[in-house]
């Protein structure tokens, strides 16, 4: 595997080493009748947009795997550094191994350059990976973060090309966010303003698309601050039973009760000895 | 299948007056009738005896444009003739009951599957069921069997699919692949979205101006709103031909309606449920009108908002989004009416606006210039071309990509 790593350079050329192995496993397991394991998408709504002093990130909180909810509550918002926070739709793996990657490479190359990490050099490193890949990693994500040359959102295809906006939204839901975004934004917002239209944002991919779900999470960066908030608002609420639905002992009246003894005779005893060799 | 084609009614042979669903002058291409139609067999005629002992019903008279010999049109000589074209072989009455008591299959009654028998017959006569068995097979002729087929379960319908035989319809018959298909296979000049609101003493409805060639803004001044009458509009997406094919229809039948001259005319909900049975019935010959509708209108004093799809999905909601509007528009439209239920008309057209302009944005077959319907108890208005404005300050934002 090529990794990418800020000390020795990545081998030239592409890396499809285990395409011949992953083939061969679907051929296999084809002929036996059984797939490969659904991959676990995130089938997700994730939003970003830039207000007045930062960046405001948001995200669903459901994972799906087919047409079945693997993780009601799964973290979207990904760390990348201290200033920088990455959301991720798409092959939940890939963007968790991803994100982990580019975070690591990027506390290095901080610790080499001695410097706060820039929201650019994370976006290089992404696609460049993402590229080299040629869109086998299925990462789609949101990255913002404010670093000394001001507040910066990008986001990043599976293939690898990146787009720097103001607002963006990826992943199934992100029709519905960019039509809340397309119809509610203003450059310059402040913070309050900002973060209800992200919720606004994720919320009509939550209530509208059925790839996401569940909470919104929240994550404002700006220049002194950062504000984690998981979830900031809890859209499905799971819904309360109002009656009790146990029968009491009583309920149904007994009317007759006969007890018949079952005649159990042993017929046979054998004894075998485990094979402890 | 003897009752669609041509709406004879085989019982009394008595023309049943035109199906609603049958358009008027479109016909069905005069393939070569499905195997198992009476148009196929040769003429009965009483004195050849019946070599199948099911029922057979007298073919009913031929439909316009069928002559007796078959229909007029051939799709090429490898129609002519097929086994299926040849009347069924007469046997002798030994060699019906040799065939394990089933008659010999027919051109209407193929055999049943070979696990299938029918029941041992049984007569009034002397002897139990045996022996009447073996006197049927030394060929005498006074078991009930024989009579009209007595002790076989009479079949639910004439010249249709006996029980426990396969049936293939008559619009994927044999010889289907023979026959070049001539159902809409893809839509050519499409029109995108359509929106629909209701409000608080009518509903509103709007669409875009535009034709797309795949890719390419074809026409960019065609209408995609249909007014029926004063209280009902149409609006549709997808094939622009289909629509323009729709519209004849309807505006035929709104006329002909008009022509009785008995005060009534089409309501909403009534040209929604023809709409749906015609779309459905389309789809179900493999031919549809590939279109997205939705119908709109008040009537007796309730809004009505109904979508049909060119498969025949037909629902009534309070707002209605076709194509891409469903992923752009539909999430701001349901928001609003979450917010509050029910709008007010500036209310409903404000919001329209707001969703065809962010279609404007998002969608890229759609274009600036639209027309929207509003239908209200006075009546239809059909207000357009209207020029969305939008708004490109983002633009000083966006340097770059990286």
């Amino acid at each position: 595997m090529a990794a990418v790593s800020a000390l020795r350079a990545p081998s030239g050329g592409f890396s499809f080493d285990n395409c011949a192995r992953n083939s061969l496993l679907e051929a296999e397991l084809g002929q036996k009748g059984q797939r490969l394991p659904a991959a676990r998408k995130t089938g997700t709504t994730i939003a970003g947009v830039v207000f007045k002093d930062g960046v405001v990130l948001g995200a669903d909180t459901r994972a799906t795997e087919g047409m079945v909810v693997a993780d009601k509550n799964c973290s979207k918002i990904h760390y990348i550094s201290s200033n920088i926070y990455c959301c991720g739709a798409g092959t939940a793996a890939d963007t968790e191994m991803t994100t982990q990657l580019i975070a690591s490479n990027l506390e290095l190359h901080a610790l080499s350059t001695g410097r706060l990490p820039r929201v650019v050099t994370a976006n290089q490193m992404l696609k460049q990976m993402l590229f080299r890949y040629q869109g086998y990693i299925g990462a789609a994500l949101v990255l913002g973060g404010v670093d000394v040359t001001g507040p910066h959102l990008y986001s990043i295809y599976p293939h690898g090309s990146t787009d720097k906006l103001p607002y963006v939204t990826m992943g199934s839901g992100s029709l519905a966010a960019m039509a809340v975004f397309e119809d509610k934004y203003k450059p310059d917002m402040e913070e309050e303003e900002a973060k209800q239209l992200v919720r606004d944002a994720i919320a009509a991919g939550i209530y509208n698309d059925l790839g996401s779900g569940s909470n919104i999470d929240i994550c404002v960066i700006s220049k002194n601050k950062l504000d984690f908030i998981r979830p900031y608002d809890v859209a499905n609420r799971k819904g309360e039973r109002y009656g009790r639905y146990k029968c009491e002992r009583g309920t149904t009246a007994v009317l007759t009760e006969n007890v018949a003894h079952l005649e159990i005779e042993v017929v046979d005893e054998t004894v075998q000895t485990m094979d402890t060799s | 299948m003897l009752c669609h084609r041509a709406g004879q009614d085989p019982q009394t042979l008595t023309p049943m007056p035109r199906p609603l669903w049958a358009l008027p002058w479109r016909q069905d291409p005069p393939f070569p009738p499905a195997p198992h139609s009476p148009l196929r067999t040769a003429p009965h005629t009483s004195a050849a005896a019946p070599t199948c002992y099911l029922r057979h019903a007298p073919p009913p008279a031929l439909p316009l444009g069928h002559s007796a010999q078959g229909p007029a049109f051939r799709w090429g000589k490898a129609i002519q003739a097929t086994p299926l074209t040849t009347p069924p072989r007469a046997i002798s009455t030994l060699s019906y009951f040799r065939h394990s008591q089933h008659g010999a299959p027919c051109a209407l009654h193929p055999a049943p599957p070979s696990g299938w028998r029918h029941p041992a017959p049984r007569t009034t006569v002397a002897g139990g069921g045996r022996t009447s068995g073996a006197r049927a097979q030394r060929g005498r002729t006074v078991t009930k069997m024989e009579v009209g087929g007595a002790r076989v379960p009479p079949p639910f319908w004439a010249g249709g699919p006996s029980p426990g035989a396969a049936y293939s319809p008559g619009g994927i018959g044999i010889g289907a692949g023979l026959r070049p298909y001539s159902g809409t296979l893809s839509p050519m000049v499409t029109g995108t979205s359509v929106l629909g609101v209701k409000f608080e003493g009518g509903v509103v409805i709007a669409a875009d101006m535009m034709g797309s060639y795949g890719s390419l803004a074809r026409f960019r001044s065609i209408s995609r709103l249909l007014r029926v009458n004063d209280s009902t509009v149409l609006g549709a997406s997808g094939d622009y031909a289909d629509f323009q094919y729709l519209t004849q229809v309807i505006n035929q039948m709104v006329i002909d309606e008009e022509l009785l001259g008995d005060g009534h005319s089409y309501s909403p909900k009534a040209i929604h449920s023809w709409l749906t049975r015609v779309m459905y019935n389309r789809r179900s010959k493999i031919n549809p009108l590939w279109n997205t509708v939705v119908i709109g209108g008040f009537y007796n004093g309730e809004s009505f908002l109904g979508y049909v799809d060119m498969l025949g999905v037909a629902y009534e909601a309070p707002t209605l989004a076709t194509g891409y509007g469903a992923f752009l528009a539909q999430p701001l439209m349901r928001e609003t009416l979450e917010k509050k239920p029910s709008l007010t008309k500036e209310e409903a057209r404000d919001l329209i606006e707001r969703c065809m302009k962010i279609l404007y944005y998002r969608d890229a077959r759609s274009f600036n210039r639209y027309e929207v319907a509003i239908v209200t108890e006075k009546g239809v208005e059909v207000e357009g071309p209207l020029t969305l404005e939008a708004n490109w300050d983002i633009a000083h934002f966006v340097s770059g990509f990286e």
